[in-house]
């Protein structure tokens, strides 16, 4: 199966929880977390599935007027 | 000048000293951003959320850092949102990231104008209001919009002077001063400022505060910019609140005639 992380195909053997995957991402923090366009909260983290085809989006502060 | 008469400027219930709102984006370097809020002392710096790796290092990269450094209240922007759905994931993010209830909300409806969508503005921050936010709409000088906003709970709102990023200075001052004297919420004016003395023309209308970002991070000398900007913002405060003089049509003497000497001999 697949995903995108950040518009960027990634493989993965299996689904997983995001919490997991984020372990293996290890992303700067902090930052905030979509899957499919929805925004999951921290603590929906660990209860949250990445299925084949999810896309997620890590985002994280940068300057704005 | 009228030291002693004002007041902090109050936006939901909050007392801030400052009555200038600073972006921090398009700056030279991180260290002259950092020194133009330093030296304008702005009360709310704006901020952004974007993908992780989508920008050049030098956008993002110590941002955080600085943010936490400065210790000024953070307004995050929900900058590039075309759909109020965009708007409502953006605001829900920064919530988290920022740890901050304040939201600019943006809801651009043309791109090449970044004109406000003003038809899906109101119901946008009626939703934002209801799941908590403290939400600073930028908007046009749109009265009965802005009239709306009002009635949807909006406790301030900003309309702009002018197109993001043109400092053009204030487009249409007549509306911009009616909306003033029939708006009686803080209103703050967003976008399009280009010079000082265009931040002293809408204090000097009334206006409670102003928020700008280019006109300081493009000038050739930034922090000495926003130095005159945060001047600026105080000059034009102070005259509101000290009342203008009517304007006349005719000149008067300022210098007393009774009394001068050789009056009409030649």
């Amino acid at each position: 199966m697949h995903i995108f992380v950040n518009q960027v195909q990634k493989e993965m053997s299996q689904p997983m929880d995001i919490a997991s995957l984020l372990d293996v991402l290890q992303p700067k923090k902090p930052f905030a977390i979509s899957l499919n366009s929805q925004f999951i909260a921290k603590t929906q983290y660990a209860s949250t599935l990445v299925q084949d085809n999810d896309r997620l989006e890590i985002i994280s502060p940068v300057t704005g007027g | 000048m009228a030291q002693g008469l004002d007041t902090d400027l109050i936006l939901y219930g909050e007392k801030f000293s400052s009555r200038l709102l600073l972006g921090t984006s398009r700056y030279p370097s991180p260290q002259i951003l950092e020194d133009a809020i330093d030296i304008a002392k702005p009360c709310m710096v704006t901020a952004s959320l974007r993908r992780q790796g989508a920008n050049p290092t030098e956008i993002s990269s110590g941002f955080w850092e600085l943010i936490k450094k400065l210790n000024i209240p953070v307004l995050p922007n929900t900058a590039g949102c075309h759909r109020p759905e965009e708007v409502f994931q953006i605001a829900h993010m920064a919530r988290e990231v920022f740890e901050t209830d304040w939201i600019k909300l943006e809801l651009i409806g043309d791109d090449y104008t970044l004109q406000p969508d003003t038809l899906n503005l109101v119901e946008t921050a009626k939703v934002l209001i209801k799941d908590g936010f403290k939400v600073l709409p930028y908007c046009t000088e749109d009265l009965v919009v802005c009239q709306r906003l009002v009635d949807v709970g909006c406790q301030a709102i900003m309309p702009w002077a002018a197109p993001i990023g043109t400092g053009k200075g204030p487009s249409n001052p007549y509306a911009l001063q009616i909306l003033r004297e029939r708006i009686h919420i803080p209103m703050i004016v967003d976008a399009g400022l280009g010079l000082p003395s265009h931040a002293s023309q809408v204090m000097e209308w009334g206006y409670d505060a102003v928020l700008l970002n280019t006109a300081i991070a493009l000038a050739h000398q930034p922090v000495t910019m926003a130095q005159a900007f945060s001047y600026a913002v105080k000059a034009g405060r102070h005259a509101f609140l000290a009342g203008a003089m009517p304007a006349h049509h005719t000149a008067q003497a300022s210098t007393p005639t009774l009394g001068t000497p050789f009056w009409h001999q030649s």
